[in-house]
């Protein structure tokens, strides 16, 4: 749209129209509309990095360059990896935006991917192997990034970790088939411990001082007289100890240095009056936080900032663990209500560019992790609302401002996540609504009481720790407190469950990848009756969990000493308590958990089965077998037979509905058998993100009508696209015979309304029965996509004009030009469901 | 030999004048900012496209 | 050997080899493994690991002359730029969606030097 024709048309107009991202532009404060427009678009667009965007080059040097001089260090390993850290925040450029009143970003420059070769050579191979991300000169700097790949190469932390694995399951997790992602602590999704760290008791300094004495008394034990086990364990403690002070100093000092280049700024550059007080206060801001708790919201959000880009300094981070509202709400409070040191638009400002700096955040990642999370870097759920500690709502005005903030700027990363209880006001509801009929595909919802009963059941959480629990990664909770707390959930507990009923079919054997992957059952065409048939899925699902699972409690249980992350233990109770590094399973509650991505194949897969082959015998299992072999191909008659006539889950049909619970009790029971090494559950949670399509090509044919190639289900416990035709309540009542509290750990549901039917006051009665429907029945977690597909249609033949347009894809939003045609395709076809 | 310290964009560390910031205004497709990067006073620039001789008044 | 063993054995030739300043893609030729039809690549990573479905364990095409070994389950682990010019079983690949914007597409499956160098 030409700037003059956004001038002369007026909100009412753009917003009658549902093109509500010109609304926004035209709403939102001038100082939010160029930060807005500032940000460089870090989501892999599809699977590739969009024009422009480079990977960092900078930190790749300042941290290899470190590591070779340190290579003779007599220091532990620990302390070599926090002086790395702080020499890179020491050296890394820093840079402030025009405008800005916040600052931290995880690379050097705007538009830079921050690049850490000391993950895994695997990444640094990509890093090499895509010339359109490296800087200019392309030639010269690739040979850069080739000493540097080369450097790492049996260093880095996957090398070091691949070897101790087991090598069967290792050979059989690097063919792709089953999981999603590497288990090392320093690659996934890590939690903090929010209430040590956010609520203002204690900020970096004091944690210090802590350490010092700590250090103090520990090196004046081991100095006694005598000698015992736990006196040679001391000298442990005492290096993670000395390397988490590291690291805190070194999180100080880059903040004083963005406080000297604000400074620097404003008495050398900067002529306006009102930008140089903005820069002092900038300039102040950093002077407090982190050294010292925060005294104002934009202190506190600046605060949260920097923790955040230490720890994606020290790791490589998919998700961002929050609940900002919750921990930022007391200093909206205080300045806006009572000090009124800031109106509600100022503050809304600062709400919306604490969003804008989420969203800018990138790393460079793997292509499992372009691909599977198209369009976004990581899964930034922001977990909203919910209850304190004692029950009451812990909903307040900054959940609001949140939400209002998100209207103006329209970032599809980070997305909310609210936690809804029966005394939410109707206020907040309004907001959440105004939210989703506005397109954003978020805040998703989630029923509060289900998941702390919940956590409570599969990890045994007290009822005061499950009640502060933010989402770890797009779904599964987890609570922000000393032992609750989940340092970091290792992705490659992602099993692509399609697989479970593939390999029924070849014995475990894996066609695709050419592998003997799963178990070695019996020839499928032996098996006589359903009971058996569903016995050889049920031996699949425990040999493919197991393979996963196997894997990331190994690294588990190494990461203290190959991988430590001395910055995250430095901001957690129990490391610092304890001198041990935070991924101690010692240390936690434990709180693993299965992704379980295509998993509601399985089910319609099993009843396609059970009636054609079983019940109805019109065909044998020997000639299902064959039309899998041959990709369904010669047998489109009987492939459509498997397609039309098998009855589909998300229609309230018992007789589909009961193989899904059937299949969700036996993973529940083995989810009891498989133990992490804190000794707790690791129950499974259906969700997919955009995995569907990552699968596509390397899940084989299926016995519900798939072929090799053709698009997943959207994932969760959504019914396939298309295939729920028994309108909303139907697919409701079908989620609704799971019991969300035993049945797993949370169950991914995608639903489709109509953004025209859901226009008004009467619109949002609709939605309020529906929800109340959904709540009624306990499920867990439900989103809403409310874009038309005349929109979505005219934003595949001119993506240019539709560019803000966005989508829900799966546990995250997107902007719907940056997902792939499949992925498009596969959201359009998604039924729309009418409510009322 | 041309140094760091002789250039407008560098700013000495108060604690430490051997070391500093040079701090440059950039402008890039979709923003503008200043950017600062730690270098040393002594550091040589010879070859930097961005020096820029600082003007000494007495 | 031990079952252990093979499966060592395995990994390492999937380990991923120091980089020479003449880059590997610029001495391969028309017909590498990632361009042949019984090639997979491995979903896990862009490093150019892969797997051939008609070559089986213990088969290799790096020695004169090649070992082709057909019997057996699991596929010969290969790499996208292995060069297979004297494999007797190189099956060229039909190139579709050159844009590699369609992340699903076999295609894309490749590293994007390979599908520079033999587009």
């Amino acid at each position: 749209m030409t700037q003059a024709a956004l001038r002369d048309t007026s909100v009412d107009v753009f917003e009658k129209n549902q093109e509500w991202w010109w609304a926004a532009e035209k709403k939102r404060s001038t100082r939010l509309d160029y930060l807005r427009k500032a940000i460089w678009k870090k989501g892999a667009i599809g699977g590739l990095y969009a024009p422009g965007v480079k990977v960092d080059l900078e930190r790749a040097k300042l941290h290899t360059q470190k590591a070779k001089e340190m290579e003779a260090s007599p220091d532990p390993f620990v302390m070599k990896f926090a002086k790395i850290l702080a020499h890179v925040l020491d050296n890394k450029t820093i840079f402030i935006t025009d405008q800005a009143q916040l600052v931290g970003y995880t690379g050097s420059l705007p538009h830079t991917m921050a690049w850490d070769p000391s993950c895994a050579s695997i990444l640094n191979e990509e890093a090499y192997n895509d010339p359109t991300a490296i800087p200019d000169p392309v030639d010269e700097n690739q040979q850069v990034i080739r000493e540097i790949c080369n450097y790492w190469i049996g260093k880095s932390d996957l090398d070091k970790m691949m070897p101790v694995f087991d090598m069967e399951d290792l050979m059989k997790m690097l063919s792709g088939s089953i999981g999603w992602g590497v288990p090392l602590a320093r690659g996934g999704y890590s939690n903090k411990d929010y209430e040590y760290i956010m609520t203002g008791k204690r900020a970096f300094g004091d944690i210090i001082e802590e350490l010092d004495r700590k250090i103090d008394e520990v090196d004046a034990e081991v100095h006694k007289p005598g000698a015992t086990a736990e006196t040679a364990r001391m000298y442990d403690k005492l290096n993670n100890w000395d390397a988490m002070k590291i690291t805190l100093e070194a999180g100080i000092r880059i903040a004083k240095r963005y406080a000297r280049l604000a400074r620097i700024i404003a008495e050398n550059f900067e002529e306006d009056p009102q930008r140089k007080e903005e820069l002092l206060k900038i300039a102040s801001a950093c002077e407090q936080v982190p050294a010292k708790p925060p005294r104002t919201l934009q202190e506190s959000f600046q605060y949260d900032i920097f923790i955040q880009m230490m720890s994606r300094n020290e790791a490589i981070e998919g998700a961002w663990p929050s609940r900002p509202d919750y921990y930022h709400g007391p200093y909206y409070d205080k300045d806006v209500n009572i000090d009124k040191t800031l109106t509600k638009e100022e503050a809304l400002d600062l709400v919306g560019e604490f969003l804008i700096r989420a969203a800018e955040v990138c790393q460079f990642k793997p292509k499992w992790t372009r691909e599977g999370l198209q369009g976004i870097d990581g899964t930034w759920v922001w977990t909203m609302g919910g209850v304190k500690k004692d029950g009451s709502d812990a909903c307040n005005d900054l959940t609001i401002a949140f939400m209002q903030a998100a209207r103006l700027v329209r970032v599809a990363n980070p997305t909310f996540s609210f936690r809804w209880h029966p005394k939410v006001s109707d206020e907040v509801m309004r907001e959440i609504f105004e939210c989703i009929r506005q397109g954003l595909g978020y805040p998703s919802m989630r029923h509060d009481p289900v998941l702390i009963a919940n956590s409570m059941h599969w990890h045994g959480h007290p009822i005061e720790e499950a009640r502060t629990w933010v989402h770890q990664a797009c779904l599964s909770p987890c609570p922000t407190t000393k032992r609750g707390y989940q340092p970091m959930r290792m992705a490659n507990a992602t099993a692509n469950c399609a697989k479970i009923i593939e390999y029924v079919f070849s014995s475990g054997f894996d066609h695709v990848v050419n592998m003997q992957v799963g178990a070695e059952t019996p020839d499928v065409a032996t098996l006589t009756n359903f009971e058996e048939f569903f016995g050889a899925w049920i031996e699949q699902m425990k040999t493919i969990f197991s393979i996963l699972v196997r894997a990331v409690n190994r690294a588990r249980m190494l990461a203290p000493t190959l991988t430590p992350r001395p910055f995250l233990s430095g901001i957690s109770e129990r490391s610092i308590e304890s001198g041990l590094d935070t991924c101690e399973p010692s240390l936690a509650q434990g709180n693993a958990w299965i992704t379980a991505f295509t998993w509601v194949e399985n089910i319609d897969s099993l009843a396609a089965v059970k009636k054609l082959v079983f019940d109805e015998k019109k065909y044998t299992l020997a000639e299902l077998k064959e039309a899998l072999a041959k990709n369904w191909e010669g047998c489109e008659e009987m492939r459509l037979d498997f397609v039309i006539n098998a009855p589909k889950w998300g229609n309230d049909d018992d007789y589909v509905d009961d193989i899904m619970l059937r299949c969700l009790d036996e993973a529940a029971k083995f989810s009891k058998v498989l133990k992490c090494p804190s000794g707790n559950n690791w129950p499974i949670l259906p969700e997919n993100v955009s995995g569907n399509i990552h699968y596509a090509n390397i899940v084989g044919a299926l016995p519900n009508g798939r072929r090799l190639g053709d698009a997943l289900y959207d994932g969760g416990v959504s019914p396939g696209p298309g295939l729920d035709k028994n309108g909303p309540t139907a697919v409701l009542k079908s989620c609704g015979k799971i019991d969300h509290i035993t049945g797993g750990r949370a169950f991914l549901l995608n639903q489709r309304l109509s953004p025209t039917q859901l226009a008004d006051e009467k619109g949002y009665q609709l939605w309020r029965a529906y929800m109340r429907t959904w709540a009624d029945l306990g499920i867990d977690h439900i989103q809403f996509n409310m874009v038309d597909d005349k929109t979505l249609r005219s934003a595949q033949k001119d993506p240019e004009k539709y560019q803000e347009v966005i989508v829900r894809v799966a546990g995250y939003s997107a902007h719907f030009v940056d997902i792939s045609r499949k992925t498009q395709d596969n959201i359009i076809q998604r039924t729309v469901q009418g409510l009322g | 030999m041309t140094t760091c310290q002789e250039c407008k964009s560098f700013f000495p560390l108060d604690e430490d004048q051997a070391k500093g910031d040079c701090v440059q205004r950039v402008k890039d497709p979709r923003q503008a900012y200043y950017m600062a990067k730690p270098v040393n006073a002594e550091d040589d620039c010879s070859s930097c496209a961005s020096f820029h001789k600082k003007e000494f008044v007495q | 050997m031990s079952r252990r063993d093979e499966k060592r054995q395995a990994y390492t030739s999937m380990l991923i080899p120091e980089k020479k300043e003449d880059s590997s893609a610029k001495r391969v030729g028309q017909k590498i493994c990632g361009t042949c039809k019984n090639y997979m690549e491995s979903s896990w990573s862009n490093d150019g690991r892969g797997s051939c479905s008609c070559l089986k364990m213990g088969s290799n095409i790096s020695i004169s002359p090649p070992l082709y070994v057909l019997d057996g389950k699991e596929g010969y682990l290969t790499k996208t730029l292995s060069d297979a010019a004297a494999c007797k079983y190189f099956d060229k690949m039909k190139m579709i969606d050159k844009d590699g914007y369609e992340c699903s597409d076999p295609i894309y499956r490749r590293s994007m030097r390979q599908l520079q160098q033999n587009d």
